[in-house]
């Protein structure tokens, strides 16, 4: 993670140090490539505005405000349907090892299965499950990025890992 | 939390290590003596698997040109450099003083033959 006096100074620095992250917790949220390819060029545009009055503090938290904000903002405004969510391609996975095809392919089954119950989830869940789980955000960053305090972050994640847990079996 | 309760949310926080020193003793010991807890726990830790199972995705390349192509690797840095390079050549090659040639060493010629005289011992 970024510490608070080694923030990116342009936009592009954050696209390529945090890019895959701001468009897996897009992809995540949406369930939808067109949304969080819609989202993530937003976020960055937010970003490359918001960085010329950027003070130092938490950059983590900061990029993670407006990466929600412009979920909240953007994607509930003009929500598309989710759509079952495109097999998760091999070749566009960043962790990219060599496993056996056979595993390749159950991972991506069990992927989406895990996608469509996060899309099950209410977004007040959703959405610090996947800071916490995909983008690896710390709960004080997680409260910070949502506006909530830390034991509601605690609570809902709590809540969320256990729906998940339900819905798949 | 008292010996009757049950740890509920407490569980995803200890799995994230976002408990005290002191809270995370007390969960283990809890843990200890509870199979309800320790079935939570089980349930909890599979769901937190799974979602940390998926693969960070690669964006598509038209959002995201700095990492394609990272800023030393863009077309016109070449280019531009090359640029450069030509219009130094041909600026040093306008502004630096005309060559010396022995073509523009010159003596004039009564000068030449009154030397060739006096060398050969004949007055002009």
């Amino acid at each position: 993670m970024t510490s608070p006096d080694q923030h990116p100074t342009d936009w592009e620095e954050v696209a390529r140090v945090h890019g895959r992250r701001i468009y897996s917790y897009a992809y995540r949220l949406t369930g939808n490539p067109d949304d969080a390819s819609d989202l993530s060029q937003e976020v960055l545009l937010r970003v490359r505005k918001g960085l010329a009055g950027y003070t130092p503090g938490s950059f983590e938290a900061w990029l993670w405000r407006i990466t929600h904000n412009t979920f909240v903002d953007e994607y509930r405004r003009r929500k598309r349907r989710p759509t079952v969510p495109l097999p998760e391609q091999p070749d566009r996975m960043v962790r990219a090892a060599s496993p056996p095809a056979d595993e390749v392919l159950a991972s991506i089954r069990l992927g989406d299965d895990v996608q469509k119950a996060l899309l099950d989830l209410p977004e007040d869940f959703r959405a610090p499950v996947v800071m916490c789980d995909v983008v690896g955000l710390s709960y004080a960053e997680i409260a910070e990025a949502l506006g909530v305090p830390v034991g509601t972050v605690r609570s809902r994640i709590h809540r969320g890992r256990a729906r998940l847990r339900e819905r798949l079996g | 939390m008292s010996a009757t309760d049950h740890l509920g949310e407490l569980l995803s926080a200890y799995l994230d290590g976002e408990v005290t020193t002191d809270e995370s003793v007390t969960i283990r010991g809890h843990l200890a003596d509870c199979e309800s807890c320790r079935g939570d726990l089980g349930d909890v830790m599979e769901a937190r698997a799974a979602v940390r199972a998926l693969p960070l995705l690669e964006p598509p390349a038209f959002l995201l040109p700095a990492v394609e192509q990272p800023a030393v690797g863009r077309w016109y840095v070449p280019v531009a450099a090359a640029v450069v390079v030509v219009v130094l050549a041909v600026g040093l090659l306008l502004g630096r003083p005309t060559p010396v040639t022995t073509d523009d060493v010159t003596v004039p010629h009564t000068e030449l033959t009154a030397r060739a005289q006096a060398m050969n011992g004949v007055q002009p």
